[in-house]
């Protein structure tokens, strides 16, 4: 069930520094990588069906084509990494930027070359002000041995640019506004598909832990990547599990086992021998999954969205039998309203509203009114924004209500009496 | 008189370097508004006016910028920072009770706030302290902590 592509080099002492990650094969892949024709390294990404691992789980090879392929007066390209990692239960990016920082600016050298972009800019949130150092720290050395900058490995320069605390800088758009020195608004999306644009300039906008597969496919090809998890889910995840578990971590795993495996066996199960109430799978924004269904789900995106969720981010929060779930909801939702960027009427007031309802199911003031208000406020965020950070919000609530509404009900039940 | 604000030597050297990473002045404003806050540990309006001058760009958009993220502050900062973790795996592991600790044991030197999740899901409870992560929190590691900070 475990395999170690991405997280190969996590448990060696010092492979954040070059000198022990070189003795365990970083860099390899370039030497051979290099003298192919660019296309020619995109069709093998293509051919490895590898998905963007930020959330999405869009094709990643055919982002690379239209980053690639969108024609530019200047020549200029540009490559984005997003490590703004924020969304509540998941901490897989952190362990790349932290333990195996070289794998990411290989994976950024042969990403670079097969778009034909010259420089790459890292975002990194600005609460990981550790990782930050030691990002830093392995992107100087990377220049100091040749392997960035002026160099025969394509004078790839990468500048990590600090966030400052931020959710929606995660978004894509966002994040590029925020590089742009703008409040990070997220932009309206085009109808047809298209790159992303920095500054004019086309843009290819990816996941650290995407980058840092790359390599690997690369090296071994595609073939070797698929040997791994199912047909549509190729190749594996930073599984992240947090919350009731005994052994909460990250665990690379390929796609398509099953979840209650991997909780009961790698997870150790639930803490203090309680029973498993559910799990949030990917994220907080994708949509509960009760106890009595999670003995059916498989860990691929396929599975998951069958059972009306979403894989998204791998990182499950995982709930004993004790767990409120009015409560869960409420700290959720105070996320959100937190959060929300503001642009957008139905999100900046449907999440605060949203949160203030959940206050009144809290603390026992609640009324049937106020569960109707609460689906209708996500109705209405749901679909109206330039994001997909409000219809993430109403997913949320809907999957509450949608397992968990008796709780909500002996709420309002308990205020009547 | 207004005072007016100068970057460190150590600073400027670095102003430098970063205006021939970007392809354009006006993406510096998150490093420069950072670089501010570090030395003074907050934004001051001359700080500020003084990224408006260096990258010719009004004054309101780099305090519309700054006013945007949570992570600068506008006013003299207390000598250190607890950020304890809230959302839902910090929630369910007790983060509450961190709070309530800190909240009850530390003095005025030390503002304690709860935060969004700082993607630390797998120690959680935890906080952050002056920046750094404390994480998997027990009684032990709460006492080091003030022990750390000589509450």
């Amino acid at each position: 069930m475990l395999v170690k592509i991405v997280s190969k080099k996590f448990d060696i002492p010092n492979a954040h520094t070059i000198d022990v990650a070189l003795e365990h094969g970083a860099y390899s892949a370039l030497e051979d990588s290099l003298v192919k024709e660019p296309k020619e390294l995109r069709d093998i990404i293509i051919e490895s069906n590898l998905r963007g691992k930020g959330g999405g789980g869009a094709a990643a090879g055919n982002k690379w084509n239209l980053a690639a392929n969108q024609p530019t007066e200047s020549g200029t390209r540009y490559l984005i990494v997003n490590a703004d990692e924020s969304e509540p239960g998941t901490f897989k990016d952190r362990q790349i930027l932290a333990k195996d920082p070289h794998l990411l600016i290989e994976g950024i050298i042969l990403t670079c070359h097969a778009i034909g972009a010259k420089s790459s800019y890292i975002y990194v949130r600005g609460e990981y002000e550790e990782f930050i150092t030691i990002l830093e720290g392995a992107v100087d050395e990377a220049y100091a041995k040749g392997f960035l900058g002026n160099s025969k490995y394509g004078n790839i320069d990468v500048v990590v640019h600090r966030g400052a605390g931020a959710y929606i800088c995660g978004e894509k758009s966002a994040l590029i506004e925020s590089l742009e020195g703008n409040r990070g608004h997220p932009r309206l999306k085009p109808h047809q598909p298209e790159s992303e644009f920095y500054f004019g300039e086309p843009a290819l906008v990816n996941n650290v832990e995407t980058i840092a597969s790359v390599p690997f496919i690369l090296e071994n090809g595609a073939d070797a990547y698929k040997a791994h998890g199912t047909e549509k889910s190729p190749g594996t995840l930073l599984f992240a599990m947090s919350g009731h578990i005994n052994n909460p971590g990250v665990y690379e795993c390929s796609f398509g086992h099953s979840m209650l495996d991997f909780i009961e066996q790698t997870g150790g199960g639930i803490k203090n021998g309680k029973k498993l109430k559910a799990v949030i799978p990917g994220g907080a924004s994708t949509p509960i999954i009760p106890a009595h269904l999670i003995k059916d789900v498989m860990m691929d995106y396929e599975s998951l969205r069958s059972f009306d969720s979403a894989l998204g981010t791998g990182g499950m929060i995982i709930m004993d039998e004790d767990t409120d779930m009015v409560k869960a909801l409420k700290n959720l939702l105070h996320f959100y309203h937190h959060e929300s960027c503001g642009q957008c009427t139905p999100c900046r007031e449907g999440t605060s509203w949203a949160d203030r309802v959940m206050q009144k199911f809290v603390d026992k003031r609640a009324t049937y009114e106020d569960l109707e208000i609460l689906r209708s406020v996500s109705r209405t965020m749901n679909g109206k924004t330039i994001c997909v950070f409000a219809p993430a919000c109403s997913d949320v609530i809907d999957g509450f209500l949608r397992h968990f509404e008796d709780e909500f009900i002996a709420c309002i039940q308990e205020e009547a009496c | 008189m207004r005072k007016i604000f100068e970057l460190s030597p150590q600073n400027l050297e670095k102003l430098s370097a970063l205006r021939k990473q970007y392809p354009e002045q006006k993406a510096i404003v998150l490093p420069l508004l950072w670089m501010v806050q570090n030395q003074l540990s907050y934004l001051s309006e001359e700080g500020m006016q003084f990224i408006a001058t260096e990258l010719d760009v009004p004054y309101m958009h780099v305090y519309s910028v700054a006013s945007f993220y949570t992570m600068f502050i506008f006013e003299q900062p207390k000598k250190h920072l607890i950020e304890v973790c809230r959302t839902l795996s910090c929630a369910l592991n007790g983060a509450d009770d961190v709070k309530a600790y800190f909240d009850d044991k530390c003095d005025d030197d030390v503002e304690v706030i709860e935060v969004e999740c700082l993607g630390a899901c797998g120690g959680a409870p935890m906080c952050a302290v002056d920046g750094k992560y404390k994480e998997s929190l027990d009684d032990a590691k709460l006492e080091a902590i003030l022990k750390e900070l000589k509450c």
